[in-house]
């Protein structure tokens, strides 16, 4: 082997670069996917593009590829702010590039210019599979048929404990000018760049098992860069959040275009103050529901009250009269009575003034019974007494009659001279008073003419 | 009188039946003054309760008009 045909590696390589500098004399425009980026501090930009088997997920072509700093700087806000996402693994990119070659660092791109529209497009086709995967999958509006609790109390936020708009949320919960005190639980995740997808989806499985002690579940980010939001157009992320078992609420914060996951979660919303603002006025709303049941409450009651009411004075006011009859019937009664027991007491004494009285008469009665008697008895005693003497006289007058036969003749009319008087009864001397009966006529003969009497 | 309270229709009944017994002359004179001063006795009694009564249901009337 001979001296001259050797050359050193430098050689070879300039050899190669000359080579190569001349077949490429220009830049192209390449397709390409990141598969990693890396700035360093210098501002340059370190990426490995890649193109991937479109069957098989398995590299067909492979190079390194630099955007120098100067030219990163004009491109790097460019890109971001036209696809709203940064030149981040996974993406893919149309570049101008121009083939290098270094005797040390070997073969790579150096990138020129770069096309965003292309990252737009390929972002939406993915975008498009996705949200037609999932509605093919029947899953896409699986969060939004779910029920929002009102009030949603009981929040689970899923956020990055340093991102500015988790500081907002919070704010505006807690400062809200109705007294509402509202808690939260915080489950952490990284909310961009390429973990944030597993990331979000951990702190979702964490909620899930125990979804029972929340209300709703909240998936906030904010401040920071507008680009890296890749993850929330992925499709695992979009496929948790349409299927999980909580409404979930989305404060992504960005202005570009929505997320799939913004698609398919329950509520979207841009900021994370806008959420807090929704579940506030979900607070209100709860209020207000309240406040209308005890209206309708209060006004069914008071209804029923009033109808009660009037049945009731209705009944009232046909009891009372009933009630005033039967004060008044007692009243007449009570007169009836009186009446009554006035009455039979007084008849009552008049009836004994009566028998009384009946009594009065026949004692009166008998007692003039027994004086007639007596009288008649006294009578009697003066006839006899009267007879006897007379009979006495006749007897003395015989014995006189005698003297006088004897001596003189005597004449009766002589005795009648002196005071005596004979008692006729039919023309015949009455010598007995048992004959003459009461109310019998006798004749009493005395010295000058005649007497007649009738006897008591 | 027993320590339990009279009711009217008690009352009632007790003038009822004294009455129908000086009706029927049952009781003897010496009774009788003793008996109308005991219906008397009962018939202010009802009287006074119908008065009381009549007055304590126009009261609870008035009372729930105010209502």
């Amino acid at each position: 082997m001979l001296s001259s045909d050797k050359i050193t590696l430098f050689e070879l390589n300039q050899k190669v670069k000359e080579t190569l500098s001349q077949s490429f004399r220009t830049s192209y425009w390449i397709v390409a996917e990141v598969s990693e980026a890396k700035e360093n501090s210098s501002g340059h930009c370190y990426l490995e593009l890649i193109q991937k088997d479109e069957l098989q997920d398995y590299p067909k072509a492979k190079a390194r590829a630099t955007i120098w700093a100067y030219t990163y700087r004009m491109l790097k806000p460019y890109f971001e702010t036209t696809t709203g996402r940064s030149i981040s693994s996974g993406i893919k990119i149309l570049v101008l590039a121009e083939v290098v070659f270094h005797e040390v660092f070997g073969y790579s791109l150096n990138i020129t210019d770069i096309e965003p529209n292309y990252t737009i497009g390929d972002i939406e086709q993915k975008r498009r599979e996705t949200i037609e995967k999932l509605v093919a999958e029947g899953v896409f509006d699986m969060n939004k048929g779910l029920e929002l609790p009102i009030p949603p109390k009981r929040i689970a936020v899923i956020s990055s404990p340093s991102a500015a708009g988790l500081q907002d949320f919070i704010n505006q919960l807690h400062t809200n000018n109705y007294g509402y005190i509202i808690e939260h639980t915080l489950f952490t995740a990284v909310m961009q760049g390429n973990s944030a997808e597993d990331s979000i989806i951990n702190a979702l499985n964490q909620i899930n098992e125990k979804y029972y002690n929340f209300d709703v579940v909240v998936i906030i980010r904010g401040g920071g860069s507008q680009a890296d939001l890749a993850c929330f157009d992925s499709y695992w992320l979009a496929s948790h959040v349409a299927q999980f078992p909580l409404p979930i609420i989305t404060g992504i914060g960005h202005e570009k275009d929505i997320s799939v996951v913004d698609l398919v979660a329950h509520t979207k919303l841009k900021t994370p103050t806008a959420v807090a603002e929704f579940i506030l006025s979900k607070f209100i709303e709860a209020e207000s529901i309240l406040h209308d049941l005890k209206d309708k409450l209060e006004f069914i009651i008071n209804e029923n009250i009033t109808t009660e009411r009037l049945q009731f004075e209705k009944r009232l006011s046909s009891i009372t009269p009933r009630i005033f009859q039967e004060i008044s019937k007692g009243k007449i009664n009570i007169e009836r009575l009186y009446q009554k027991s006035s009455y039979s007491s007084s008849q009552f004494i008049l009836n004994e003034h009566s028998k009384i009285a009946k009594t009065a008469r026949s004692f009166e009665l008998l007692s003039l019974m027994k004086i007639t008697k007596s009288h008649n008895n006294i009578n009697q005693y003066k006839n006899s007494l009267a007879n006897y003497s007379l009979q006495y006289l006749v007897n003395q007058n015989n014995s006189i009659e005698i003297i006088h036969k004897i001596n003189t003749s005597s004449n009766p009319l002589n005795i009648l001279k002196r005071g005596y008087s004979i008692t006729l009864y039919n023309g015949k001397i009455l010598k007995d008073p048992k004959q003459v009966k009461k109310g019998e006529t006798i004749t009493s003969k005395l010295n000058e003419g005649e007497l007649n009497s009738t006897v008591f | 009188m027993s320590k339990k309270q009279l009711t009217y229709s008690e009352a009632i009944a007790e003038i009822e039946l004294i009455i129908n017994k000086i009706e029927n002359q049952e009781l003897d004179i010496d009774e009788l003054s003793a008996n109308v001063k005991r219906v008397a006795e009962l018939l202010n009694f009802c009287k006074l309760k119908l008065k009381n009564t009549e007055e304590e249901v126009q009261k609870v009337l008035r009372e729930f008009d105010d209502k």
